[in-house]
Protein backbone atom coordinates (compact mmCIF):
# COMPACT_ATOMS: atom_id res chain seq x y z
CA UNK A 1 0.00 0.00 0.00
CA UNK A 2 1.41 3.38 -0.86
CA UNK A 3 0.55 6.62 0.84
CA UNK A 4 0.32 9.86 -1.13
CA UNK A 5 0.62 13.02 0.96
CA UNK A 6 -1.15 16.19 -0.12
CA UNK A 7 0.96 19.12 1.10
CA UNK A 8 -0.62 22.45 1.98
CA UNK A 9 -1.56 24.31 -1.22
CA UNK A 10 -1.52 21.14 -3.32
CA UNK A 11 -3.84 18.44 -4.68
CA UNK A 12 -3.53 14.78 -5.69
CA UNK A 13 -5.67 12.39 -7.73
CA UNK A 14 -5.29 8.60 -7.91
CA UNK A 15 -6.97 5.61 -9.49
CA UNK A 16 -4.63 2.98 -8.04
CA UNK A 17 -6.51 0.75 -5.58
CA UNK A 18 -3.42 0.32 -3.38
CA UNK A 19 -3.15 4.09 -2.74
CA UNK A 20 -4.18 6.13 0.27
CA UNK A 21 -4.34 9.91 -0.07
CA UNK A 22 -3.63 11.75 3.17
CA UNK A 23 -3.31 15.35 4.35
CA UNK A 24 -2.23 16.64 7.77
CA UNK A 25 -2.95 19.60 10.08
CA UNK A 26 -5.67 21.39 8.17
CA UNK A 27 -6.21 24.23 10.67
CA UNK A 28 -8.42 26.75 8.88
CA UNK A 29 -7.46 25.21 5.52
CA UNK A 30 -10.02 23.00 3.80
CA UNK A 31 -9.73 19.57 2.22
CA UNK A 32 -12.23 18.74 -0.53
CA UNK A 33 -12.38 15.02 -1.25
CA UNK A 34 -13.82 13.66 -4.51
CA UNK A 35 -14.54 9.96 -4.97
CA UNK A 36 -16.26 7.93 -7.65
CA UNK A 37 -17.30 4.50 -6.29
CA UNK A 38 -17.84 3.14 -9.82
CA UNK A 39 -14.52 3.98 -11.47
CA UNK A 40 -12.73 4.03 -8.07
CA UNK A 41 -11.01 7.33 -8.70
CA UNK A 42 -10.29 9.63 -5.77
CA UNK A 43 -8.87 13.13 -5.36
CA UNK A 44 -8.07 15.57 -2.58
CA UNK A 45 -7.06 19.24 -2.38
CA UNK A 46 -5.67 21.07 0.68
CA UNK A 47 -6.22 24.77 0.00
CA UNK A 48 -5.29 27.55 2.39
CA UNK A 49 -7.18 30.68 1.35
CA UNK A 50 -10.42 31.64 -0.42
CA UNK A 51 -9.46 33.99 -3.23
CA UNK A 52 -6.50 34.21 -5.62
CA UNK A 53 -6.83 37.98 -5.86
CA UNK A 54 -5.00 38.01 -2.49
CA UNK A 55 -1.81 37.20 -4.42
CA UNK A 56 -2.16 36.61 -8.18
CA UNK A 57 1.63 35.99 -8.35
CA UNK A 58 1.44 33.09 -5.87
CA UNK A 59 -1.71 31.77 -7.57
CA UNK A 60 0.16 31.60 -10.89
CA UNK A 61 2.79 29.29 -9.36
CA UNK A 62 0.70 27.47 -6.72
CA UNK A 63 -2.95 27.61 -7.83
CA UNK A 64 -4.00 25.09 -5.17
CA UNK A 65 -3.22 27.67 -2.48
CA UNK A 66 -6.61 29.25 -3.23
CA UNK A 67 -10.13 27.85 -3.50
CA UNK A 68 -11.05 29.71 -6.68
CA UNK A 69 -7.98 28.61 -8.67
CA UNK A 70 -7.37 25.21 -7.03
CA UNK A 71 -10.77 23.52 -6.87
CA UNK A 72 -11.39 23.65 -10.67
CA UNK A 73 -7.99 21.99 -11.19
CA UNK A 74 -8.90 19.18 -8.79
CA UNK A 75 -12.13 18.52 -10.69
CA UNK A 76 -10.35 18.59 -14.07
CA UNK A 77 -7.71 16.08 -12.93
CA UNK A 78 -10.38 13.89 -11.36
CA UNK A 79 -12.37 13.71 -14.60
CA UNK A 80 -9.19 13.16 -16.61
CA UNK A 81 -8.38 10.14 -14.40
CA UNK A 82 -11.80 8.63 -15.12
CA UNK A 83 -14.02 10.12 -12.40
CA UNK A 84 -17.66 10.53 -13.43
CA UNK A 85 -19.79 13.52 -12.48
CA UNK A 86 -22.98 11.43 -12.17
CA UNK A 87 -21.62 8.87 -9.71
CA UNK A 88 -19.07 10.95 -7.76
CA UNK A 89 -19.36 12.17 -4.16
CA UNK A 90 -17.97 15.31 -2.56
CA UNK A 91 -16.87 15.37 1.08
CA UNK A 92 -15.38 18.32 2.96
CA UNK A 93 -13.34 18.75 6.12
CA UNK A 94 -11.21 21.41 7.87
CA UNK A 95 -12.08 25.08 8.16
CA UNK A 96 -11.23 25.25 11.87
CA UNK A 97 -10.93 28.45 13.84
CA UNK A 98 -9.08 29.86 16.81
CA UNK A 99 -10.99 29.40 20.06
CA UNK A 100 -11.27 33.06 21.03
CA UNK A 101 -11.11 35.65 18.30
CA UNK A 102 -13.22 38.61 17.22
CA UNK A 103 -13.61 37.05 13.76
CA UNK A 104 -10.47 38.55 12.18
CA UNK A 105 -8.80 35.13 12.03
CA UNK A 106 -11.84 33.24 10.80
CA UNK A 107 -10.29 32.35 7.46
CA UNK A 108 -11.83 28.89 7.85
CA UNK A 109 -15.34 30.28 7.51
CA UNK A 110 -14.35 32.30 4.45
CA UNK A 111 -12.74 29.19 2.96
CA UNK A 112 -15.97 27.28 3.50
CA UNK A 113 -18.29 30.02 2.17
CA UNK A 114 -16.46 30.31 -1.15
CA UNK A 115 -16.51 26.53 -1.56
CA UNK A 116 -20.28 26.39 -1.02
CA UNK A 117 -20.76 29.16 -3.56
CA UNK A 118 -18.58 27.49 -6.17
CA UNK A 119 -20.27 24.10 -5.77
CA UNK A 120 -23.78 25.58 -5.78
CA UNK A 121 -23.07 27.60 -8.92
CA UNK A 122 -21.98 24.44 -10.74
CA UNK A 123 -24.79 22.25 -9.46
CA UNK A 124 -22.80 20.05 -7.06
CA UNK A 125 -23.80 19.08 -3.53
CA UNK A 126 -21.80 17.95 -0.51
CA UNK A 127 -22.41 14.38 0.67
CA UNK A 128 -20.81 14.73 4.12
CA UNK A 129 -18.72 17.23 6.02
CA UNK A 130 -16.88 17.83 9.28
CA UNK A 131 -15.94 21.52 9.38
CA UNK A 132 -15.45 24.40 11.81
CA UNK A 133 -14.76 24.35 15.59
CA UNK A 134 -11.36 24.83 17.18
CA UNK A 135 -10.04 21.61 15.70
CA UNK A 136 -7.16 20.91 13.37
CA UNK A 137 -7.86 17.82 11.32
CA UNK A 138 -6.08 15.12 9.34
CA UNK A 139 -7.94 13.41 6.46
CA UNK A 140 -7.21 10.00 4.91
CA UNK A 141 -8.92 8.55 1.81
CA UNK A 142 -8.65 4.89 0.76
CA UNK A 143 -8.86 4.65 -3.02
CA UNK A 144 -10.01 1.01 -3.14
CA UNK A 145 -13.05 1.60 -0.89
CA UNK A 146 -13.63 5.37 -0.77
CA UNK A 147 -13.46 5.19 3.01
CA UNK A 148 -12.61 8.64 4.44
CA UNK A 149 -11.24 8.98 7.96
CA UNK A 150 -10.96 12.36 9.69
CA UNK A 151 -8.82 12.56 12.81
CA UNK A 152 -8.63 15.35 15.37
CA UNK A 153 -7.39 15.45 19.00
CA UNK A 154 -6.80 11.71 18.88
CA UNK A 155 -10.37 10.92 17.83
CA UNK A 156 -11.14 9.40 14.44
CA UNK A 157 -14.47 9.55 12.63
CA UNK A 158 -15.59 8.14 9.29
CA UNK A 159 -17.08 10.68 6.93
CA UNK B 1 2.27 16.03 42.54
CA UNK B 2 4.43 18.25 40.40
CA UNK B 3 5.19 21.65 41.85
CA UNK B 4 6.27 24.94 40.33
CA UNK B 5 9.56 24.56 42.21
CA UNK B 6 10.31 21.20 40.53
CA UNK B 7 9.91 22.88 37.19
CA UNK B 8 12.00 25.93 37.96
CA UNK B 9 14.72 23.64 39.34
CA UNK B 10 14.62 21.65 36.10
CA UNK B 11 15.37 24.85 34.14
CA UNK B 12 18.63 25.15 36.06
CA UNK B 13 19.71 21.76 34.76
CA UNK B 14 19.09 22.60 31.08
CA UNK B 15 22.14 22.37 28.83
CA UNK B 16 23.77 25.66 27.84
CA UNK B 17 22.76 27.50 24.69
CA UNK B 18 25.91 28.01 22.62
CA UNK B 19 24.86 31.48 21.48
CA UNK B 20 26.79 31.29 18.20
CA UNK B 21 23.57 32.16 16.40
CA UNK B 22 23.05 35.25 18.55
CA UNK B 23 26.61 36.40 17.87
CA UNK B 24 25.96 35.90 14.15
CA UNK B 25 22.74 37.88 14.39
CA UNK B 26 24.69 40.69 16.05
CA UNK B 27 27.30 40.66 13.25
CA UNK B 28 24.56 40.59 10.58
CA UNK B 29 23.11 43.82 11.94
CA UNK B 30 26.33 45.77 11.54
CA UNK B 31 26.23 47.91 8.40
CA UNK B 32 29.79 46.88 7.43
CA UNK B 33 29.70 43.18 8.34
CA UNK B 34 31.97 40.75 6.51
CA UNK B 35 31.73 37.05 5.85
CA UNK B 36 35.20 36.58 7.34
CA UNK B 37 33.85 37.78 10.68
CA UNK B 38 31.09 35.22 10.28
CA UNK B 39 33.61 32.53 9.52
CA UNK B 40 35.66 33.27 12.61
CA UNK B 41 32.63 33.08 14.92
CA UNK B 42 31.49 29.82 13.33
CA UNK B 43 34.92 28.23 13.54
CA UNK B 44 34.59 28.11 17.36
CA UNK B 45 31.50 25.91 17.07
CA UNK B 46 32.47 22.50 15.66
CA UNK B 47 28.91 21.12 15.57
CA UNK B 48 27.81 24.09 13.48
CA UNK B 49 30.78 23.70 11.12
CA UNK B 50 29.83 20.06 10.59
CA UNK B 51 26.18 20.90 10.00
CA UNK B 52 26.90 23.76 7.58
CA UNK B 53 29.05 21.40 5.48
CA UNK B 54 26.27 18.83 5.61
CA UNK B 55 23.73 21.42 4.53
CA UNK B 56 25.91 22.75 1.72
CA UNK B 57 26.33 19.19 0.43
CA UNK B 58 22.68 18.21 0.85
CA UNK B 59 20.49 17.38 -2.09
CA UNK B 60 18.44 20.42 -1.09
CA UNK B 61 21.06 22.72 -2.60
CA UNK B 62 22.01 20.31 -5.35
CA UNK B 63 25.65 21.37 -5.71
CA UNK B 64 27.42 18.80 -7.92
CA UNK B 65 30.88 19.09 -6.38
CA UNK B 66 31.86 18.28 -2.82
CA UNK B 67 32.05 21.31 -0.51
CA UNK B 68 34.66 20.54 2.13
CA UNK B 69 35.71 23.87 3.55
CA UNK B 70 33.66 26.18 5.68
CA UNK B 71 34.52 29.38 3.81
CA UNK B 72 33.10 27.92 0.61
CA UNK B 73 30.02 26.68 2.44
CA UNK B 74 29.37 30.13 3.92
CA UNK B 75 29.76 31.79 0.54
CA UNK B 76 27.44 29.30 -1.05
CA UNK B 77 24.70 29.44 1.58
CA UNK B 78 24.86 33.18 2.23
CA UNK B 79 24.81 34.95 5.58
CA UNK B 80 21.05 34.62 6.15
CA UNK B 81 20.92 30.84 5.62
CA UNK B 82 24.03 30.34 7.76
CA UNK B 83 22.38 32.24 10.58
CA UNK B 84 19.16 30.20 10.25
CA UNK B 85 21.18 26.99 10.22
CA UNK B 86 22.99 28.13 13.39
CA UNK B 87 19.71 28.48 15.30
CA UNK B 88 18.43 25.18 13.89
CA UNK B 89 21.68 23.57 15.03
CA UNK B 90 21.36 24.95 18.56
CA UNK B 91 17.70 24.05 18.97
CA UNK B 92 18.33 20.68 17.33
CA UNK B 93 20.72 19.81 20.15
CA UNK B 94 18.12 20.32 22.87
CA UNK B 95 14.93 19.19 21.13
CA UNK B 96 13.85 15.59 21.72
CA UNK B 97 12.51 13.77 18.60
CA UNK B 98 8.98 14.18 19.98
CA UNK B 99 7.65 16.73 22.50
CA UNK B 100 5.40 14.13 24.06
CA UNK B 101 3.47 16.47 26.36
CA UNK B 102 2.24 18.45 23.37
CA UNK B 103 2.09 15.41 21.05
CA UNK B 104 4.18 17.13 18.41
CA UNK B 105 7.30 15.95 16.58
CA UNK B 106 10.41 18.15 16.68
CA UNK B 107 10.05 18.58 12.90
CA UNK B 108 6.55 20.05 13.29
CA UNK B 109 7.62 22.09 16.31
CA UNK B 110 10.43 23.62 14.26
CA UNK B 111 8.01 24.22 11.38
CA UNK B 112 5.79 26.18 13.76
CA UNK B 113 8.75 28.23 15.04
CA UNK B 114 9.84 28.88 11.44
CA UNK B 115 6.32 30.01 10.53
CA UNK B 116 6.18 32.44 13.46
CA UNK B 117 9.63 33.88 12.64
CA UNK B 118 8.85 34.41 8.97
CA UNK B 119 5.34 35.81 9.42
CA UNK B 120 6.46 38.14 12.23
CA UNK B 121 9.32 39.43 10.07
CA UNK B 122 6.89 40.03 7.20
CA UNK B 123 4.52 41.94 9.51
CA UNK B 124 7.42 44.14 10.64
CA UNK B 125 8.39 44.80 7.01
CA UNK B 126 4.84 45.63 5.96
CA UNK B 127 4.10 47.83 8.91
CA UNK B 128 7.45 49.53 8.56
CA UNK B 129 8.62 48.71 12.06
CA UNK B 130 12.28 48.20 12.52
CA UNK B 131 12.59 45.16 14.72
CA UNK B 132 16.03 43.69 14.42
CA UNK B 133 15.56 40.74 16.71
CA UNK B 134 12.12 39.76 15.44
CA UNK B 135 13.20 36.78 13.34
CA UNK B 136 15.25 35.27 16.18
CA UNK B 137 12.60 36.09 18.78
CA UNK B 138 9.97 34.42 16.58
CA UNK B 139 12.05 31.26 16.20
CA UNK B 140 12.66 31.11 19.95
CA UNK B 141 9.21 32.19 21.21
CA UNK B 142 8.16 28.79 22.60
CA UNK B 143 11.29 27.82 24.57
CA UNK B 144 9.15 27.12 27.64
CA UNK B 145 7.53 24.17 25.87
CA UNK B 146 10.85 22.30 25.90
CA UNK B 147 10.65 22.03 29.68
CA UNK B 148 6.87 22.07 30.23
CA UNK B 149 6.37 19.18 27.78
CA UNK B 150 8.10 16.66 30.05
CA UNK B 151 5.71 17.51 32.90
CA UNK B 152 2.52 17.47 30.80
CA UNK B 153 3.65 14.11 29.48
CA UNK B 154 3.21 12.56 32.92
CA UNK B 155 -0.57 12.99 32.65
CA UNK B 156 -1.62 12.95 29.00
CA UNK B 157 -5.27 12.03 29.64
CA UNK B 158 -5.76 15.00 31.99
CA UNK B 159 -4.33 17.28 29.29
CA UNK B 160 -6.79 16.01 26.65
CA UNK B 161 -9.72 16.17 29.09
CA UNK B 162 -8.97 19.76 30.05
CA UNK B 163 -8.75 20.84 26.41
CA UNK B 164 -12.17 19.27 25.85
CA UNK B 165 -13.57 21.53 28.58
CA UNK B 166 -12.69 24.53 26.37
CA UNK B 167 -9.67 25.78 28.26
CA UNK B 168 -6.90 27.44 26.27
CA UNK B 169 -3.44 25.89 26.11
CA UNK B 170 -1.93 28.19 28.73
CA UNK B 171 -4.94 27.72 31.05
CA UNK B 172 -4.49 23.95 30.85
CA UNK B 173 -0.79 24.30 31.73
CA UNK B 174 -1.63 26.57 34.67
CA UNK B 175 -4.25 24.15 35.95
CA UNK B 176 -2.02 21.10 35.67
CA UNK B 177 1.31 22.58 36.77
CA UNK B 178 0.67 25.97 38.35
CA UNK B 179 2.90 27.55 35.71
CA UNK B 180 2.66 27.94 31.92
CA UNK B 181 5.16 27.70 29.05
CA UNK B 182 5.34 31.51 28.82
CA UNK B 183 6.61 31.97 32.36
CA UNK B 184 8.96 29.00 31.99
CA UNK B 185 10.18 30.44 28.68
CA UNK B 186 11.10 33.69 30.38
CA UNK B 187 13.07 31.83 33.05
CA UNK B 188 14.95 29.91 30.34
CA UNK B 189 15.78 33.19 28.57
CA UNK B 190 17.17 34.58 31.85
CA UNK B 191 19.26 31.45 32.39
CA UNK B 192 20.63 31.60 28.87
CA UNK B 193 21.12 35.38 29.09
CA UNK B 194 19.12 36.00 25.92
CA UNK B 195 18.16 39.59 25.06
CA UNK B 196 15.26 41.39 26.71
CA UNK B 197 13.19 41.28 23.48
CA UNK B 198 13.44 37.48 23.28
CA UNK B 199 12.64 37.15 26.97
CA UNK B 200 9.57 39.45 26.75
CA UNK B 201 8.35 37.58 23.64
CA UNK B 202 8.56 34.29 25.54
CA UNK B 203 6.74 35.71 28.56
CA UNK B 204 3.95 37.65 26.86
CA UNK B 205 3.29 36.15 23.41
CA UNK B 206 -0.10 34.86 24.61
CA UNK B 207 -1.09 38.14 26.32
CA UNK B 208 0.91 40.85 24.54
CA UNK B 209 -0.97 43.75 26.13
CA UNK B 210 0.65 42.88 29.48
CA UNK B 211 4.23 43.30 28.18
CA UNK B 212 6.22 45.08 30.88
CA UNK B 213 9.17 46.42 28.89
CA UNK B 214 7.68 49.26 26.83
CA UNK B 215 10.37 48.96 24.13
CA UNK B 216 9.37 45.32 23.48
CA UNK B 217 5.63 45.90 23.05
CA UNK B 218 5.69 46.05 19.23
CA UNK B 219 7.80 42.94 18.80
CA UNK B 220 5.67 40.95 21.27
CA UNK B 221 2.45 42.03 19.54
CA UNK B 222 3.81 41.07 16.11
CA UNK B 223 4.95 37.64 17.36
CA UNK B 224 1.52 37.13 18.94
CA UNK B 225 -0.22 37.81 15.61
CA UNK B 226 2.26 35.59 13.77
CA UNK B 227 1.77 32.79 16.33
CA UNK B 228 -2.03 32.97 15.94
CA UNK B 229 -1.81 33.02 12.15
CA UNK B 230 0.62 30.10 11.96
CA UNK B 231 -1.70 27.95 14.10
CA UNK B 232 -4.60 29.01 11.88
CA UNK B 233 -2.60 27.83 8.86
CA UNK B 234 -2.02 24.45 10.51
CA UNK B 235 1.70 25.08 10.93
CA UNK B 236 2.76 22.98 13.90
CA UNK B 237 -0.52 21.66 15.06
CA UNK B 238 -0.09 20.18 18.55
CA UNK B 239 -2.51 18.67 21.05
CA UNK B 240 -3.97 22.07 21.98
CA UNK B 241 -4.31 22.89 18.29
CA UNK B 242 -6.48 25.98 17.90
CA UNK B 243 -7.31 26.44 21.60
CA UNK B 244 -5.89 29.93 21.97
CA UNK B 245 -7.20 33.48 22.15
CA UNK B 246 -6.27 36.40 19.95
CA UNK B 247 -5.55 39.76 21.57
CA UNK B 248 -7.77 42.51 20.08
CA UNK B 249 -5.20 44.96 21.46
CA UNK B 250 -2.45 43.52 19.23
CA UNK B 251 -4.67 43.52 16.14
CA UNK B 252 -5.65 47.13 16.76
CA UNK B 253 -2.05 48.19 17.34
CA UNK B 254 -1.14 47.16 13.79
CA UNK B 255 -4.57 47.69 12.27
CA UNK B 256 -4.69 44.04 11.19
CA UNK B 257 -7.68 43.00 9.09
CA UNK B 258 -8.59 39.61 7.66
CA UNK B 259 -7.28 40.50 4.20
CA UNK B 260 -3.91 41.52 5.75
CA UNK B 261 -3.71 38.09 7.40
CA UNK B 262 -4.59 36.30 4.18
CA UNK B 263 -1.94 38.21 2.26
CA UNK B 264 0.66 37.45 4.96
CA UNK B 265 -0.24 33.76 4.83
CA UNK B 266 0.07 33.55 1.05
CA UNK B 267 3.32 35.47 0.94
CA UNK B 268 4.96 33.58 3.80
CA UNK B 269 4.13 29.97 2.90
CA UNK B 270 7.04 29.20 0.53
CA UNK B 271 9.64 30.66 2.90
CA UNK B 272 8.17 28.69 5.81
CA UNK B 273 8.41 25.40 3.90
CA UNK B 274 11.99 26.19 2.87
CA UNK B 275 13.10 27.03 6.38
CA UNK B 276 11.43 23.84 7.65
CA UNK B 277 13.60 21.86 5.23
CA UNK B 278 16.82 23.37 6.65
CA UNK B 279 16.06 21.77 10.00
CA UNK B 280 15.22 18.43 8.41
CA UNK B 281 18.52 18.44 6.52
CA UNK B 282 20.47 19.22 9.68
CA UNK B 283 18.59 16.60 11.66
CA UNK B 284 18.98 13.88 9.02
CA UNK B 285 21.68 11.31 9.64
Amino acid sequence: MSSITVQIADYKVSSSPEDTIITYALGSCIAVILYDPVSKVGGMIHYMLPLSKTSPEKAAVKPAMFADTGIPLLFQEFYKAGGNKNTMTIRVTGGGKLYEDNGTFDIGKRNYTILRKMLWKNGYSILAEDVGDSKSRTAKLEISTGKLLVKSRGEEIEL
Amino acid sequence: MISRDDITRNIESLPAFSQTSLKLSHILQKPDFSLSEFEETISYDPSLVANLLKLANSSYFGIPRKINNIKLAINLLGAKRVFEAAIANELGKILPPVLKGYQISSTDFWKHCAAVAIIATNIAKEKDHSAEMIFTAGLLHDLGKLVVSTYLEQNPSQMTQLIETNLTETEVEQKMLGIDHCEVGELICKKWKLTSDISEVNRYHHNPEDTVDESSRNIVAMVHIADSLSHTMGMGSDVAELMRSVSPWALARFNMKTHDLERLASESLDDILELSEIFNEIRSK
